[in-house]
């Protein structure tokens, strides 16, 4: 069994216990451990059922690489699933629930799919779910997904902060082991700006349980007074629980920091997002070890031999009392004296390789610890914990030579160096045959912009994988950065030499098919050794292809146990040189992500920027439905009362406009000012009409083209005085055009004497319309508004109840109207002024859609109603707005292309639907009897606008119709969601065509 | 919508009144049209992203062809001031008075800042006499440090109560970031 061992633990502090619950159960454990240090403490080994076969799993590993130990932690609005026991600190109150299994752990009625795995080899649902195809949907998929999958996701809402920050250093070193931590050294000694991040609580890596002693004292203690050093120098930052997720083009990376554990913090962050920018990148990343391919290899119990190791130092937790080994390196040896040294059973060493007679070997011989040369495991005894293993020749196919009692096997199949970030950004990797793993290839790096390197891997990472190798490695990649300042002195690691690691892909070698189809490759996605070769004999013959077929390496582990066992063992099958399959791809994040860490502070009140004007706070102290205009929210409407809903607010919106006056807050429209003795001739440019003819004090309406003819954006535009024109664009247009304004006279004509501003911010514009509009706005006096001083498309400026206006005589709803426009900070008491002057005549506070069903009465266009970026303004019957007298302008020429004014294209007419109530959506289809080339249903045109006229008291619409204005008086049938509807093609003004309200 | 907020750790913000701001878009690079505004102004005019500080005026480098002048009271007399003194030359003058909204934020202020901004505001890359246009969470904004404590932001008046609600959920307690100050 596993328990706490009576002594030792060097992370642990056993005065300080930790209670916490796992599956319900209230367990112990310690201040310093893991949640997977404590389960193994409190002898729970059984921690989860694997994801295609519900096969019973146990802790693997001993950090972010572990691929078993997934739990969801906490519960309701905490709750988070897949988090990894083994870097999962252990706080008071924890609370763990395994994954994967019904009705519990223990007994999982999943388990079934275990029993059937020889019919479901990899790629099995390509090939088995086929027939009949209509059951995919809607049997076999959910059921499959039912089955299988990790986790379930959260359902309630997050309650706690994430946020990002953005630094910039001239490196980044990720990893703080002592190659990360002799870098650090090195570079901040130079003067350089230094960020370190570790994904753990602890710094020093491996070292202080796997390297001897440095500079003449503990590993331990050299990483404790390097870290004090380090923090004290003002050009450095550590950052631990920090995991260095990703690398990308330009210096660029991401580092994800667990600023409060499991369950939240009480006040402040959870997690932060650090988004850096680095001169350059050192990788100190370490190396992970490979598990040994052998039958029942997954059996709760068997375990990498590195963790099993860190458990008995760091934890003072025994995996077993009976351990045995199985290694093709020397390193795994460490633990067979770790375990020995705490007076644990170590009953042999099964070592694949036929010699081992280096100085690891001797002192295990020497301990009394049976070295078994040349062996591997045929068979582990044991379904849901180890019970024993039976050994064989490592060179034979499994024929069993004894049987050995135990409780826990450690495994190590050499180590990778962890080359994930070095390769996100296309670093390539080189096969080396010393350490029997992939490294990074020096001679092609990721480069920056300047073509130099921009990432340094050094130590474990760079496949120098013993202590000295690796120091001296660390001061030979530095001193090729050419600083100023660097100490030439190495480190001193005292170490022994190992006999080289010799590669095993199975074991034994000749391993059988009934051990192939128990041999795991991939924990987490439940690949075996048989499945890798099923894929080798499919055709499958590049490890991407294969990785996809069998899922290999696709968890949520993204494969750091199994990537290179799988390649290994795809190029064995093939017949190909030593990994010579390849390696697939490595993309970011190393460790998943939570959501919440991604979306930073975006959330709740600042998910999304809200533009609000100056009368804001007016508006939703008057009942305002908002409604988001680009990034502004405007009123949709105001409910007057808490009886009265939308439609009923819009009527009286709309008849007091009609029958009196409404006032409507216009402040978002565009103002954009183009001044310059050019600004005339560069007007005449970008609207299709002449501009550069306005009179100061006169205003004109204009459309403005792109480059294909099609109608972008319009508005009013005033003459301010010679040189200067006031240009309106729509609310969502205003950033666009201002954009597009200067984009031209940047790039085609920058001698052209032209500057613009966006003012749209500076004014609050207040709409007064309705028949009386102007006495209201008279009421505040100051200023002469009488139509023959003031006539329609006319402006002046002036001073209206003592505020600084221009008056704009210009209608959208084709009543006499004003737009009042005064400095944004005034919008409010102008706005209120116009109010309280307006009570009496019953004006009325309007909304946008009011607006619309105004506009839309008297045939007025909407830019994205009317238009969809393929309309041109011939399309819309605005050839009034096109000058025919300029040489040119934007989309002139483009509108003059055959098809733009082929007779058939659609064009505007207005729609009276036969039934006066009838209701016709916006977007419902005009259909005609036949069919098309591709035999569907003859379309010919579409309801751009509807709305319930108030005034007319029947449905209006516009739509764009194929030689709509050919069709006068035609009754056309629409297919809308609840049927049919009639309507008959009518001129698009449908009240008051002949203007004579707004004239007046 | 949080206007002041002071703490001790996380720093502080307020809102400060709104000022006399003007637009000045003309050719910085055209000699008699610099030297002409330098005297109009009484003023060095900025380098490529920094800010100068006169007698109740300071001048911000916006785009090698626009400047934004902030004044203490209203910006009328340094607009007619400077229509005067550039007389025919080609240039635009707006008046911006009520355009944008400016924050003050004291505290760590690096450390706040990098919370927002993609730009580097470490010491050795933002002093006193820098001028930023960058944007804050996702808003477009403008900032600079009026001494080694303080930091101004300006953004879009309508976007002023999302700066306020960013900037208090930045300077809150336990958001720390420690990275500029220790």
């Amino acid at each position: 069994m596993s328990t706490r061992l009576a002594q030792g633990g060097r992370l642990i502090r056993r005065s300080r216990t930790v209670r916490f619950r796992f599956n319900g159960t209230q367990m112990t454990g310690f201040e310093g451990d893991t949640l997977a240090s404590a389960l193994l403490a409190n002898n729970r080994v059984l921690v989860g059922r694997s994801f295609k076969y519900h096969r019973p799993r146990g802790i693997v590993a001993s950090g972010p690489e572990e691929p078993n130990a997934l739990v969801s932690l906490m519960e309701g609005n905490r709750f988070e699933p897949n988090c990894r026991a083994t870097d999962t600190e252990l706080r008071e109150g924890l609370n763990a629930v395994s994954q994967n299994h019904w009705p519990s752990l223990d007994f999982d009625l999943g388990s079934v799919a275990d029993r059937l795995s020889r019919f479901l080899p990899a790629g099995f649902y390509y090939k088995t779910f086929i027939w009949p195809r209509r059951a995919w949907a809607g049997l076999y998929e959910p059921a499959i997904r039912r089955a299988a999958g990790l986790g379930r996701p959260p359902r309630e809402r997050d309650p706690d902060s994430y946020e990002h920050c953005h630094v910039h250093v001239d490196f980044l070193v990720v990893g703080g082991g002592i190659s990360g931590l002799a870098a650090a050294d090195r570079l901040s000694r130079s003067g350089a700006s230094v960020l370190v991040v570790e994904q753990l609580a602890r710094w020093g890596g491996r070292s202080p349980n796997d390297l001897g002693r440095i500079d003449g004292g503990s590993a331990a203690g050299w990483v404790e007074g390097k870290v004090d050093e380090l923090s004290q120098r003002e050009n450095v930052r550590l950052l631990n629980r920090t995991t260095g997720t990703g690398v990308y083009d330009h210096g660029y990376a991401i580092a994800l920091q667990r600023v409060a554990g499991a369950g939240g913090p009480q006040v402040g962050i959870r997690q932060r997002m650090w988004r850096i920018r680095a001169r350059r990148v050192v990788l100190a990343t370490g190396a992970i070890e490979r598990p040994v391919c052998f039958a029942g290899n997954d059996v709760p119990g068997v375990m990498l031999a590195s963790a099993v190791r860190d458990y008995v130092l760091d934890h003072g937790v025994s995996p077993g009392d009976r351990t045995v080994l199985i290694t093709n390196n020397d390193d795994a040896y460490r633990t067979a004296f770790a375990l020995t040294e705490a007076g644990l059973t170590v009953p042999a060493i099964l070592d694949v390789r036929p010699v081992s007679d280096g100085p690891a070997a001797e002192r295990a011989r020497k301990m009394g610890i049976n070295v078994e040369t040349g062996k591997a495991i045929a068979a582990v005894k044991g379904r849901s914990r180890v019970k024993g293993v039976s050994f064989c020749a490592h060179a034979g196919e499994g024929a069993v030579l004894g049987e050995i009692e135990c409780d826990c096997v450690a495994m190590s199949g050499g180590w990778s160096p962890a080359v994930h970030l070095w390769s996100h950004c296309g670093g390539r990797l080189v096969w080396d045959p010393e350490i029997v793993a992939f490294r990074p290839d020096g001679t092609k790096p990721p480069r920056d912009s300047a073509g130099q390197r921009m990432v340094c891997p050094v130590g474990a990472a760079n496949g120098q994988l013993d202590g000295p190798t690796a120091l001296k490695g660390v001061a030979d990649a530095i001193r090729g950065l050419g600083l100023k300042g660097v100490p030439s002195v190495v480190p001193e690691v005292e170490a022994e030499p190992e006999c080289p690691v010799m590669a095993a892909w199975v074991a034994p070698n000749g391993i059988g098919p009934s051990g192939r189809a128990k041999a795991w490759v991939d924990f987490q996605n439940d690949v075996k050794v048989s499945d890798i070769e099923l894929a080798a004999q499919e055709g499958y013959t590049s490890a991407e292809h294969a990785k996809r077929y069998t899922t290999l390496g696709m968890a949520t582990d993204q494969g750091k146990l199994s990537n290179v066992n799988g390649v290994g063992l795809l190029s064995r099958t093939l017949g190909l040189g030593e990994c010579e399959a390849g390696t697939t791809t490595f993309r970011p994040p190393y460790t998943p992500i939570a959501f919440g860490a991604v979306a930073g502070d975006a959330k709740g009140e600042l998910f999304k920027p809200v533009r609000r004007t100056p009368m804001d706070e007016w508006h939703s102290g008057n009942g305002a439905v908002w409604e988001p205009v680009s990034d502004w929210r405007r009123p949709y409407c105001y409910l007057a009362s808490g009886d009265e809903d939308v439609a009923a607010a819009v009527r009286r919106e709309s008849l007091a406009v009609r029958k009196s006056v409404g006032i409507l807050d216009a402040t978002t429209l565009g103002k954009i000012l183009v001044g310059g003795r050019d600004a005339g001739k560069f007007l005449d440019m970008l609207y299709t009409n002449m501009m550069s003819n306005l009179r100061p004090g006169r205003c004109r309406y204009g459309l403005m083209c792109n480059e294909n003819g099609f109608l972008m954006d319009d508005g009013v535009v005033a003459r301010i005085d010679d040189d200067t024109f006031l240009c309106h664009t729509t609310t969502g247009g205003a950033e666009h055009v201002h954009a597009w304004m200067e984009e031209w006279l940047q790039c085609e004509w920058w001698n052209w004497k032209v500057y613009t501003a966006n003012v749209t911010e500076e004014f609050a514009q207040i709409g007064v319309a309705g028949p009386n509009a102007r006495p209201v706005l008279e009421r505040l006096s100051g200023m002469d508004l009488d139509p023959a001083s003031l006539p329609f498309m006319n402006w002046a400026s002036g001073t209206l109840g003592g505020f600084d206006v221009r008056v704009f005589r210009i209608s959208f709803s084709g009543e006499i109207s004003y737009e009042v426009a005064v400095k944004a900070n005034e919008g409010l008491a102008l706005w209120e002024a116009l109010v309280d002057a307006g009570k009496d005549l019953g004006m009325q506070p309007y909304g946008t859609e009011a607006l619309h069903v105004l506009r839309a009465e008297k045939g007025y266009i909407m830019i994205g109603d009317e238009t969809d970026g393929t309309v041109t303004p011939q399309d819309l019957g605005l050839d009034w707005a096109i000058s025919r007298k300029k040489k040119d302008f934007l989309g002139k020429r483009a509108q003059e292309r055959s098809f733009l004014n082929h007779p058939d294209r659609w064009r505007l007419v207005g729609l009276k639907t036969v039934d006066s109530a009838a209701e016709l959506p916006s977007g419902s289809h005009a259909i005609e009897a036949g069919t098309n080339q591709h035999g569907h249903t003859r379309m010919i045109g579409r309801v751009t606008s509807s709305y319930h006229s108030p005034v007319l008291n029947r449905t209006i619409a516009l739509a764009l119709v194929e030689r709509g204005p050919e069709r006068m008086d035609e009754i056309l049938r629409f297919s809308t969601t609840h049927g049919v509807v009639e309507a008959r093609v009518t001129g698009t003004a449908f009240y008051d065509s002949g203007g004579t309200q707004l004239n007046a | 919508m949080p206007e002041v907020k002071l703490s001790t750790k996380g720093g502080g913000f307020r809102r400060l009144p709104m000022r006399g701001m003007a637009m000045f878009r003309g050719d910085l690079s055209d000699r008699e049209l610099a030297s002409r505004l330098t005297d109009a102004l009484g003023i060095e005019l900025p380098g490529k992203l920094r800010i100068t500080t006169g007698d109740g005026i300071q001048v911000a480098w916006m785009s090698p062809d626009e400047l934004l002048l902030m004044t203490d009271g209203d910006a009328a007399a340094t607009l007619s001031a400077l229509g005067d003194a550039l007389g025919d030359l080609h240039h635009l003058l707006a008046d911006v008075s009520a355009m944008r909204v400016e924050y003050e934020v004291t505290g760590p202020i690096r450390d706040v800042l990098s919370k927002g901004t993609p730009t580097d505001v470490s010491p050795g890359a933002l002093s006193v006499g820098d001028f930023r246009r960058s944007r804050i969470g996702q808003i477009q904004a403008a900032f600079w440090l009026t001494d080694d404590g303080t930091a101004r932001i300006a953004c879009r008046r309508s976007e002023a109560e999302y700066l306020a609600k960013w900037l208090d959920a930045a300077v809150s307690e336990g958001s720390e970031l420690g990275f500029h100050h220790r």
